[in-house]
């Protein structure tokens, strides 16, 4: 039986003994594995790296698990691992040229479209969010893609409610000069595909 | 359409299929997890060991491959796991399908052994064991005596490890890798370097293992 979970909260903090680091890693696991698995997916495309993000935090968050902190905070401190953990392969592939013998497309979060791709308005505009500045991007992501509130959001990227919205607001700025959704006429913006064609608009 | 419904209709995530925590993927994921000791507050200095091995080290340069993973304690050798648990070596090289080699240490003993194992499996290779905490370098000065970088670009480099050192094994204990001895070119060895993070804790001390490119030279990788 799946305990309830309030009980996070008792155990949050303390030294965890084998059965309450279970217990609670059970329902951190269950009520988070989905949305975890959703923010590698919109961070990273239908890219093949998904499963091994997920399972790099959810094994930190095992391995940390005192220090996670509990519902409903405890999905903000897996999205902000989780985009730690991305990060840092981002960083690898760039130096390494991808670490274990996959050669890694360049990151370009968004901007890889999944096998069947989307519509061409949805390519649009993932191809504008490529385009933001990387801080301006995940906050606007985060509101808009893993419906955080700012504050929510302010946890997972460790800066303040205002930043976030500042970020939000100069993000949206950005992508409706990048659209043309008030000048009509905005700059171009070129969707690269997956066999590395590129389609101007 | 306005720009918040096209920026929430654009979510990857909505257009693909997700694995619930029932799945069978989750399930053999939190199967993998759980059976690693669990984490209890660490101090920082051994917090940021993990971190910082586990995966990648931040700080390895181009031409490196590292990798960190738990051990197994149970299946660590010289200790009787519980009832009907066999004893695994130190090391093990086991040919794979697809021209493979896995290679897979336990613990920290005979690297000697090890090495001369891989060499008569093809595999020029320099293999050392520390027995102290090391963060991954690719510095000239991490090398042992005798062994010199390959002359080539930090990109091929890479590109070459990616092709003798293919997708990695999900270790059964210890710290696991897949070598293709054929990718590896006429005159290219392999340095090995596996150490322990933290030996001697309580929850097991981490493994890891780094792997550079060499010239191969009967100094350095025997041949």
């Amino acid at each position: 039986m799946v305990p309830a979970r309030a009980t996070g909260a008792a155990v949050a903090g303390a030294d965890l003994d084998r059965d309450q680091a279970e217990l609670r890693f059970h329902e951190l696991y269950r009520a988070n594995f989905r949305p975890v698995q959703g923010y590698a997916v919109n961070r990273l495309g239908a890219a093949d790296d998904v499963p091994d993000v997920v399972a790099e935090v959810f094994t930190i968050a095992w391995r940390r698990l005192a220090d996670v902190p509990p519902p409903p905070a405890d999905r903000f401190w897996l999205y902000g691992t989780a985009r730690r953990v991305i990060a840092r392969r981002h960083r690898s592939a760039g130096r390494l040229r991808n670490l274990l013998g996959r050669l890694a497309a360049e990151w370009h979060p968004t901007q890889q479209p999944p096998a069947g791709a989307f519509d061409p308005v949805t390519e649009h505009v993932l191809a504008a969010l490529a385009e933001l500045k990387a801080v301006d991007r995940e906050a606007l992501l985060l509101v808009h893609w893993e419906r955080l509130s700012y504050a929510e959001a302010a946890q997972v990227l460790g800066c303040s409610a205002n930043a976030v919205g500042i970020r939000v607001h100069k993000a949206k700025a950005r992508m409706r000069a990048l659209l043309g959704e008030e000048t009509g006429g905005g700059r171009h913006v070129a969707v690269v595909r997956p066999n590395g064609a590129i389609d101007g608009s | 359409m306005d720009l918040d419904t096209l920026l929430t209709e654009a979510a990857p995530a909505r257009h693909l299929p997700l694995d619930g925590p029932d799945s069978p993927v989750a399930v053999r994921l939190y199967g993998q997890i759980t059976a690693q000791p669990p984490g209890a507050r660490q101090s920082r200095r051994r917090r940021y060991a993990f971190l910082s091995l586990i995966g990648v080290a931040a700080t390895a340069a181009a031409a490196a491959v590292t990798l960190a993973l738990l051990p197994g304690s149970p299946a660590a050798p010289g200790h009787r796991g519980g009832q009907g648990r066999t004893t695994l070596a130190a090391w093990s090289v086991i040919k794979e399908q697809h021209g493979l080699l896995r290679l897979t240490i336990r613990e920290l003993r005979d690297p000697a052994g090890l090495q001369q194992m891989l060499r008569a499996a093809g595999v020029p290779a320099n293999v050392r064991f520390v027995h102290h905490y090391f963060m991954a370098s690719t510095s000239d000065r991490g090398m042992p005596k005798g062994c010199l970088k390959p002359r080539m670009s930090n990109e091929a480099n890479a590109k070459l490890q990616g092709k003798i050192l293919p997708i990695h094994p999900w270790p059964t204990g210890g710290v696991a890798v897949n070598i293709r001895p054929s990718a590896i070119r006429r005159g290219i060895g392999l340095y090995l370097k596996a150490w322990a993070a933290s030996p001697g804790t309580s929850s097991g001390a981490y493994l890891s293992l780094q792997i550079d490119l060499v010239r191969a030279t009967p100094r350095c990788t025997g041949s």
